[in-house]
């Protein structure tokens, strides 16, 4: 080990005097990325605390009640969240149904069947996906997926799973299009992208030797990814299910043209519907009066509280499958 | 342990000028073996020699990533296996494989014999339960684990995983059974077993071991094939390998001067 003396005796007197011009630098560049870091969690803060302080007012006038009512009148000043709430886990969770089979299966078939050379372009399609600005999945959604699942496939649904108990309750009413449904399947393909982009990295983390062990016994591919890959990376799997969510649980634009925006609570999943998003977007401009304004802002609350748990869920999730897969 | 080997032993396995290309790499060199069935053939040589790539070539294993691809002939009971092109799963049940390092499933110690049984045979609860039982038995495992079946693959030890895989391989009764250095991770009591394993098998399969282990090699085969650089240099007798080889190059490797 050379200490700072030893090294400096040997140089000539002028250049070890010399203050090396990149210090003078060193210690502003390294407080301003300290800022940098600071102004983030400023910023987070700053917004829990406005969301806080402005949501008070709708919480200490309808306490709990404000999660559990669904009544939404402006006229009345009544205001529950139940509808929106609903609306947003219900939308997510048919997305992630209908979403996550997709995404795994998209990634299966990149990392395990997919000729080598369709690989990469097939990939970049699948991940351009994602880079669709949203308000495009909405008028999409509203021009042409409502309209088409409006006239052939709702009617389908109500006439042959309608009449069947419990399940039938969610398929009732006129095949409008638009509805909890539509926003749900518009919210799946949007996720596809998130969902199969981590699903190709965790059933890549497989250990090869594991791989060719399972293929070794003479299993198919399905055998493999069925028994195989896919228990070997389940953590890793849900936590990219997780990423998907947190995302689909926030998106504004696309749900908000094709739900029908209703505040009510209905079983039926073919009726309009609201999420919280959606009602921010649609309600924000026109919000006349405090208590009103400050339900908003409670909704978003919720919103944030939802969806910062999934992403901590997330991340401890893919942490530990990181972790298991060294 | 060396017994003679009977001539009217039959090839299992005939290899006929077999040249392996990893991409542009070429990591066998006009490779031509024979091995016989139920006799252990070990292929030794040093790191790199194309001992484990000639292995991975016999259940087409190497398949499985992209650039890899070997020409020649590789006869199994005569059908040459280079030429199947939908079929592998079925090459591979026939062509059985135990790898490096212990490769338990992420399921149950049952499970882990079950699951690849199940693909092939249709078999009752009871029969299901006396195949796992035989397997395991033939193994040497069944005692140490008769009472958690139902346990994780992933908790037994190295040398206890490594069984199980063999198992798990005899389980669906290959033709063929392919070490590649089953005892490299293992404790030399674990090794033991899984050479006393070997010799057994040897009664109803045609096994190919790749090993590092000179006294493992001598121990448990009736042939020895020795690799450099991608060829075969010399194959014989165990026997005569390693008191009289031919080549000086065997001589050198086999005595410790290099590799």
């Amino acid at each position: 080990m050379f200490s700072e003396d030893s090294a400096t005796m040997d140089r000539p007197e002028e250049v070890a005097t010399r203050i090396p011009s990149g210090l003078k630098l060193n210690l502003p560049f390294r407080w301003l990325t300290a800022a940098a870091a600071m102004l983030v969690v400023a910023a987070l803060l700053a917004m829990l605390a406005i969301l806080a302080v402005d949501s008070a007012p709708a919480f200490r006038r309808f306490g709990f009640a404000f999660l559990v009512t669904s009544a939404w009148n402006p006229v009345t000043d009544t205001y529950g969240a139940l509808a929106p709430v609903t609306g947003t886990l219900v939308t997510s969770v048919i997305a992630m149904l209908v979403g996550t089979p997709v995404a795994v299966g998209v990634a299966i078939f990149l990392n395990e069947i997919c000729p080598h050379r369709l690989r990469d372009p097939l990939a970049i399609a699948i991940e351009l996906l994602a880079a669709v600005p949203s308000i495009i999945y909405g008028m999409w959604g509203l021009f042409v997926l409502a309209p088409l699942l409006g006239r052939h496939v709702y009617p389908a649904l109500i006439h042959w799973i309608g009449p069947v108990p419990v399940v039938g309750a969610l398929f009732q009413g006129p095949p409008f299009g638009i509805g909890t449904l539509t926003a749900g399947l518009i919210l799946a393909i949007m996720v596809i992208p998130f969902i199969a982009s981590v699903a190709r990295q965790v059933l890549g983390s497989v250990p090869p030797m594991l791989r060719e062990a399972a293929y070794g016994v003479g299993a198919t591919t399905w055998e493999v990814a069925r028994h195989v890959l896919i228990p070997h990376a389940r953590r890793g799997l849900i936590g990219g299910v997780m990423l998907g969510l947190g995302r689909a649980l926030g998106e504004t634009m696309a749900v908000t043209f094709v739900i029908g925006n209703a505040h009510r609570l209905s079983a039926s999943l073919l009726h309009p519907g609201t999420t919280i998003s959606a009602v921010l977007a649609n309600e924000f401009t026109e919000a006349s009066g405090d208590l009103y304004l400050s339900s908003l802002v409670a909704l978003g609350l919720i919103l944030f509280a939802v969806t910062f748990a999934v992403l901590l869920g997330a991340r401890a999730l893919l942490a530990r499958a990181d972790r298991r897969s060294v | 342990m060396n017994g003679i080997v009977e001539a009217t032993k039959a090839p299992k396995i005939e290899v006929h000028n077999l040249d392996f290309y990893y991409g542009e790499t070429k990591a066998l060199k006009n490779v031509s073996v024979a091995f016989k069935d139920r006799t252990v053939t070990a292929l030794i040589g040093p790191s790199g020699c194309g001992k484990s790539t000639l292995l991975r070539a016999l259940n087409r294993i190497c398949d499985l990533y992209p650039g890899h691809r070997a020409t020649g002939e590789i006869l199994l009971d005569g059908e040459n296996i280079l030429g199947i092109t939908s079929d592998l799963a079925n090459l591979r049940a026939r062509v059985g494989m135990v790898f490096q390092k212990p490769t338990p499933f992420p399921m149950s110690i049952y499970d882990n014999i079950a699951f690849p049984l199940r693909m092939y045979r249709r078999l009752s609860k009871s029969e299901m339960d006396e195949e796992v039982e035989s397997a395991l038995r033939r193994a040497a495992l069944w005692d140490e684990v008769k009472d958690k079946l139902h346990r994780s693959g992933l908790g037994l030890s190295g040398g206890q995983q490594q069984r199980l895989c063999i198992a798990r391989a005899i389980a669906i009764r290959p033709e063929v059974l392919l070490l590649d250095e089953p005892a490299s991770a293992l404790d030399p009591i674990s090794t033991a077993q899984i050479d006393e394993l070997m010799w057994e098998l040897r009664q109803d399969y045609c096994i190919v071991v790749v090993t590092h282990n000179m006294q493992q090699a001598a121990r448990v085969s009736d042939y020895v094939g020795f690799m450099y650089l991608g060829e075969m240099i010399e194959f014989d007798e165990t026997a005569t390998m390693f008191s009289s080889p031919r080549e000086k190059k065997t001589q050198d490797y086999i005595t410790g001067r290099f590799g």
